[in-house]
């Protein structure tokens, strides 16, 4: 009975069997228009100039070698959080635990270094980066085997998790690690030069960038390539038919989730070893859900996340810009949202035509 | 001495409770009429802000609560209008709308932070009802809008499950198809619903600001979003069983505050995770006991209504 | 019986964008009368019967109900003219009660008072010889129980005008006398009774009259007493049809392939579906299972094909034990499985032909190599299959929700028996088919049996088993009610079964 239609004259919606190339192309472009258009409305509101926010944003992030290079600093962990996420939304997981995963990541990363002492550069940040990927990436077994298990949202799961973790680290830094040496300050001791990533041209820019990128290739290459890619897209479409085809739903639901908190953990790791150089409060702020929006904006595509991560490095970077008029850091999150809104309503255009027509 | 705490543990229990109550049972209608609104926290945060904007601008509480419910049953339209007409993912509009809501009541609340309330929502007794020994004073010596929290547990409960709205409004959730075949405006119900939903939350949010926390402070509803959409799983659908299940949360709240003020020898940072530790926990418990059930929960949640399809 | 005329259509045209569904529709039926709408799937009947309930307009013609014009806008306005529609998927709420599913969007009953609503509607059913507990879950009744609440939800409602979609389609014979004899008894009041059905022998015995339609137009209306079953085939599809049997091959029965001791299944509620069910599948026959859907079929084919837990008891293939082996190794043993639900479970709609081709074969070293899937070689593979089970697609990159269901139907079949499966289990393989895709579907399954391959073929088209089978066995409850030779069966015996009131007979399973 799929012929039938609606009665009254009026707009209704036909499903495409095909999307054009050009609908790709424009719906994105026209709702991140779309997007900014309508937190103007809320600036203009308020009475600041739209005009001038965007501009003061834009020159901020792009204007200078330096705000340039700040930007890149600022896409490293949405990068990573953001590849990690994709990996695990192309299976209709979840993963919003990104944040708490980020901080256990940190956490073990910095725990390693402090204890690790004595070794060389190479040898450190190694056993850093497999123990960030490791802790993050069994913090992140926990909703997945409580899905598994006994059929738990895995999503209100990850969001406890997410203040769990970071409550953790906040009782870390003001209790047991607390630097003796660092007055009142709650964070943990510096880190030996050891446990400091490699910079280059002299910014602020450190290794974490190479190794965002370099996940996100081999994660592109593991979907578009292998059958284990192939088998992840029949999960992530049709859970039931990916049963039907043999493919063992549940590991893969686990290990997927593991690899996906895990690079959530590297992110942690880059940002201690790479920028801060000891677990500090508030050292990665809102990066959990502007990762989140991030693999949806790039339609979970590893390569897709890290341009976008770019986009969104930028607006961190121009977000921190518009201070200086008086705004609030939140602004950039009000409008990340309201992208959010019209890329969302935007997929509507390219999955149906919309036909005036009696019904 | 203990009788003191426990007594005032349990009262602050109700009062904490209320606002996870409130967004939580405005949340079962939305699902139940097949809709899932995941924005609970960034409608409680805009709920929050733009009622203390109102209150301090116009002094007036009345106005302030309607502020909310105002502003967060728009923020649910924006949900609707795109789960319901645009069909988009119902997942990624409620990550949206959080992210949006959270954004935009830092925003609006940029030159408000840190101000207290210039007043709260006034607790009065209940004449005889607040007499009754322990009960008395754990609930019915509150403020006026837990006393309308208990007046919608009573009447969604009868609304839901003796009445042909309730009919309608579970037909939606369970088999649109069907009740679209005996002449249901499905969509029509579900962005009503929606929309109250939204409202209610708004109000969840009011009801922090205006009692519990009373001062803006930017993501200060930390979480009770969630764990009010925790509650929503955990009462099974069902008004009464929120009323517990907020209780239960808002007492894990209060304890984590009672242990601090008798000075309990841990980290008040630890105490801070209780609620959400609580949360999965009972999560986890609800889903192992209902194991066996089957499929919980609207059948049609998340799935959009085409008529053209039925 | 030749009452006043109740429903009059004229020239009805109705287009899609792709189909002119109806064209130049006449239809006319009378009050008292038991009215059949006969035709192929795609001939137009459920096209004709939605204009007449208000769900689709027409884009020409003219309706006439008890006399006066009509234009209904909606099916609540076709409610108020009295005609009420009972679908073949029921519209029912499943956690609803059957008095709260019966008043469901009645705006004149704002309160549910329980009992004297249930009192109502037990007066109702009373008055109809209409068997049904009011205060029942819907998810607790049997099908057939379902399509009663159906009939009073627009009983209830003072419809005198019931149409009903292929209302037998999911009945035991027994419920089929006995949904008829209920019918019969409506007319009798003077409802006017309208039945879509493409089975000319339900036609022949439960019809007053008759309009054949074909392609979207009207072939014919006429009176049962003038008419023959075979007269009425040719009038429906155009052209002499075969009923005979359409599997000729030898049965050669030597090699057990398959054998089930004892199993147990339980279903989504966790009760028991397939109860201790025995039996052995012979490489080379086609095991047709009659029964009516909801008799365990579903559990019993996901539990051999390792979707389903075993509760108990043992599945071997050949001589080696698979009852908790994988999905995954019961393929690689040779195991190809159709199932009943062809876009839930064996298709991905919005993904491609080649993607869903390659479900099955991924794996093999031929397409992929230390992980690495070679794409170019799986568009080839779907390339063939389309060519030689002549499927109408687009080519290897077209959706598969762009294919009609026959087309997919074919795509399965097509995946499931490349690597030449030694069992083969279909479900319900032709259900919502046309003629034409039914014949190439059987044609399939029989060149598989001749190659050598163990058919089972869960069916409830009695048609279907008897041209297919070389032995049949009836489910009923969780478990067999005996296996006969096809030579050795009957209608009757198997109807018997089928409502559990005697036993098939035969050997295996006691």
């Amino acid at each position: 009975m799929d012929e039938i239609r609606k009665r009254k004259k009026g707009f209704s919606l036909v499903r495409r069997m095909d999307t054009p190339g050009w609908l790709r192309f424009a719906v994105p472009v026209i709702s991140i228009a779309g997007g900014l258009l309508f937190s103007s409305v809320f600036l203009l509101a308020s009475g600041e100039s739209p005009l001038q926010v965007y501009r003061v944003m834009l020159g901020g992030a792009f204007g200078s070698a330096y705000g340039l290079a700040e930007t890149i600093v600022k896409m490293i962990p949405l990068m990573l959080i953001s590849v990690g996420v994709s990996f695990a939304f192309r299976m209709q997981i979840w993963n919003a635990g990104g944040e708490g995963q980020l901080h256990i990541g940190a956490a073990a990363a910095t725990f390693v270094i402090l204890n690790l002492t004595g070794y060389d550069k190479k040898t450190t940040l190694t056993a850093a980066f497999l123990a960030a990927f490791f802790c993050a990436g069994i913090y992140g077994l926990i909703p997945a085997v409580m899905k598994i298990k006994w059929n738990v949202n895995e999503l209100i799961t990850c969001l406890m998790l997410n203040y769990v973790g970071t409550l953790l680290i906040s009782w870390l830094i003001q209790g047991p690690w607390k630097d003796p040496t660092g007055f009142a300050f709650p964070r943990t001791a510096k880190f030996p030069k050891a446990g400091e990533m490699p910079v280059f041209f002299g910014t602020r820019i450190h290794a974490g960038a190479i190794i965002g990128i370099l996940i996100a290739v081999l994660l592109w290459f593991i979907l578009a390539k292998t059958r284990w890619g192939y088998e992840i897209k029949l999960i992530g479409t049709n859970s039931r038919v990916a049963e039907y085809a043999g493919i063992p739903v549940k590991r893969y639901i686990l290990t997927v989730m593991f690899i996906s908190a895990g690079i959530a953990g590297i992110a942690g790791m880059s940002e201690v070893c790479g920028i801060t150089h000891r677990l500090q409060a508030n050292f990665a702020a809102q990066v959990g859900p502007s990762g989140m929006t991030i693999a949806y904006l790039a339609q979970c595509h590893p390569l897709g996340a890290v341009l976008v991560s770019f986009l969104f490095g930028a607006l961190l970077v121009g977000g921190n810009s518009i201070q200086k008029l008086g705004l609030p850091v939140s602004t950039v999150q009000m409008i990340q949202g309201s992208i959010l809104f019209f890329v969302a309503a935007g997929t509507m255009f390219m999955n149906y035509r919309i036909v005036w027509k009696e019904r | 001495m203990t009788e003191v705490i426990i007594l005032a543990t349990l009262t602050a229990a109700v009062a904490q409770g209320t606002p996870l109550l409130l967004t939580a049972l405005g949340e079962i209608m939305t699902q139940r009429s097949g809709v899932l609104n995941l924005g609970l926290e960034g409608m409680m945060l805009m709920g929050a802000a733009s009622s203390f904007i109102v209150l301090v601008n116009t002094n007036s509480l009345i106005l302030a609560v309607l502020a909310g419910a105002i502003c967060s049953g728009l923020l649910a339209f924006i949900h609707g209008f795109l789960a319901i007409t645009c069909r988009v993912h119902q997942v990624i509009c409620g990550l949206a709308l959080n992210i949006f809501a959270g954004g935009l009541s830092g925003y609006l609340g940029k030159d408000y932070n840190g101000i207290a309330a210039p007043k709260v929502l006034p607790n009065f007794r209940i004449p005889l009802l607040a007499d009754i020994p322990y009960v008395g004073e754990i609930f019915f010596h509150q403020n006026c809008l837990v006393y309308l929290s208990y007046i919608l547990v009573i009447g969604l409960t009868y609304l839901i499950f003796h009445t042909q709205i309730g009919l309608k409004l579970r037909a939606c959730g369970e088999n649109p198809a069907a009740a679209y075949s005996m002449g249901i405006h499905v969509n029509r119900i579900r962005y009503l619903y929606v929309i109250i939903g939204g409202m209610l939350a708004g109000t969840g949010g009011s009801f922090l600001i205006l009692s519990t926390v009373p001062s803006w402070v930017e993501n200060m509803t930390g979480g009770r979003g969630w764990i009010a959409l925790a509650i929503v799983t955990c009462a099974m659908w069902k008004p009464g069983a929120a009323m517990l299940a907020a209780y239960v949360f808002g007492g894990v709240e209060a304890l984590a505050y009672q242990l601090q003020a008798i000075s309990v020898n841990v980290s008040p940072v630890l105490l801070k995770m209780l609620p959400y530790l609580a949360t999965i926990i009972v999560l986890a418990a609800v889903s192992i006991a209902n194991r066996d059930k089957g499929a919980a929960g609207p059948e049609a949640m998340t799935t959009p209504f085409i008529a053209e399809d039925n | 019986m030749s009452g006043r005329a109740t429903v009059e259509m004229k020239g009805i045209r109705k287009e899609f964008p792709a189909t002119l569904a109806n064209d130049a529709v006449d239809f006319t039926a009378y009050a008292g009368e038991i009215h059949a709408l006969l035709g192929e799937n795609g001939a137009g009947k459920s096209t004709l019967m939605n204009i007449l309930t208000g769900v689709l307009r027409p884009d020409q013609g003219e309706i006439r109900i008890h006399g006066k014009n009509a234009s209904m806008k909606s099916p609540k306005d076709a409610l108020k003219l009295g005609i009420g529609m009972i679908y073949q998927h029921f519209k029912l709420v499943k956690p609803f009660t059957v008095a709260e599913n019966i008043v469901l969007g009645m705006e004149e009953i704002k309160v549910l008072k329980k009992q004297a609503l249930e009192e109502q509607v037990r007066s109702l059913s009373n008055e109809y010889k209409i068997d049904i507990n009011p205060v029942s879950y819907v998810w607790q009744l049997s099908i057939g129980e379902q399509q009663r609440v159906e009939i009073l939800k627009v009983l209830f409602r003072k419809a005198n005008i019931l149409i009903l979609d292929e209302p037998t389609a999911v009945l035991t014979p027994d419920e089929v006398n006995e949904l008829f004899a209920t019918l019969r008894s409506m007319a009798a009041k003077g409802c006017t009774i309208i039945f879509i059905t493409h089975k000319m022998h339900e036609v022949m015995e439960f019809a007053d009259r008759i309009t054949v339609l074909r392609d979207g137009r009207l072939v014919k209306a006429l009176k049962k007493e003038e008419t023959s079953e075979q007269e009425l085939a040719q009038l429906m599809v155009g052209r002499e049809i075969s009923m005979g049997r359409r599997n000729t091959e030898n049965t050669t029965r030597e090699k057990q392939i398959l054998t089930v001791q004892d199993l147990t299944v339980l279903n989504d509620k966790k009760l028991k579906a397939v109860d201790g069910l025995s039996f052995h599948l012979y490489a080379g026959e086609i095991l047709g299972v009659a029964g009516v859907s909801g008799n365990g079929q579903k559990e019993l084919m996901e539990a051999l094909a390792g979707l389903r837990t075993v509760a108990g008891g043992q599945i071997w293939m050949q001589d080696q034990e698979i009852s908790r082996t994988s999905p995954r190794e019961r393929i690689d043993r040779g195991m190809a499985f159709i199932p009943e639900d062809r876009y839930g479970f064996a298709l991905i709609k919005s993904m491609t032909v080649m993607e869903n081709a390659s479900i099955k074969c991924y794996r093999d070293p031929g397409f992929c190599k230390r992980g690495v899937l070679n794409y170019k070689k799986l568009e080839q593979q779907s390339r063939e299959f389309i060519k030689e089970f002549d499927i109408k697609v687009g080519g290897p990159r077209s959706l598969v929700q762009s294919m009609s269901g026959g087309n997919a139907q074919k795509l399965i079949l097509a995946r499931e028996t490349a690597k030449e499966p030694s069992i083969i289990l279909a479900s319900y393989p032709v259900r919502g088919l046309d003629i034409k895709a039914t014949e190439s579907i059987h044609k399939i399954l029989v060149k598989e049996k001749a190659r050598g391959a163990g058919v089972l073929l869960i069916s409830e088209d009695l048609d279907e088993i008897f041209q297919l089978s070389d032995r049949v066995a009836v489910m009923y409850e969780g478990t067999f009610m005996g296996i006969l030779p096809i030579r050795q069966v009957t209608l009757e015996k198997i109807g018997m079964a089928m409502a559990g009131a005697a036993r098939l007979g035969g050997e295996d399973n006691g």
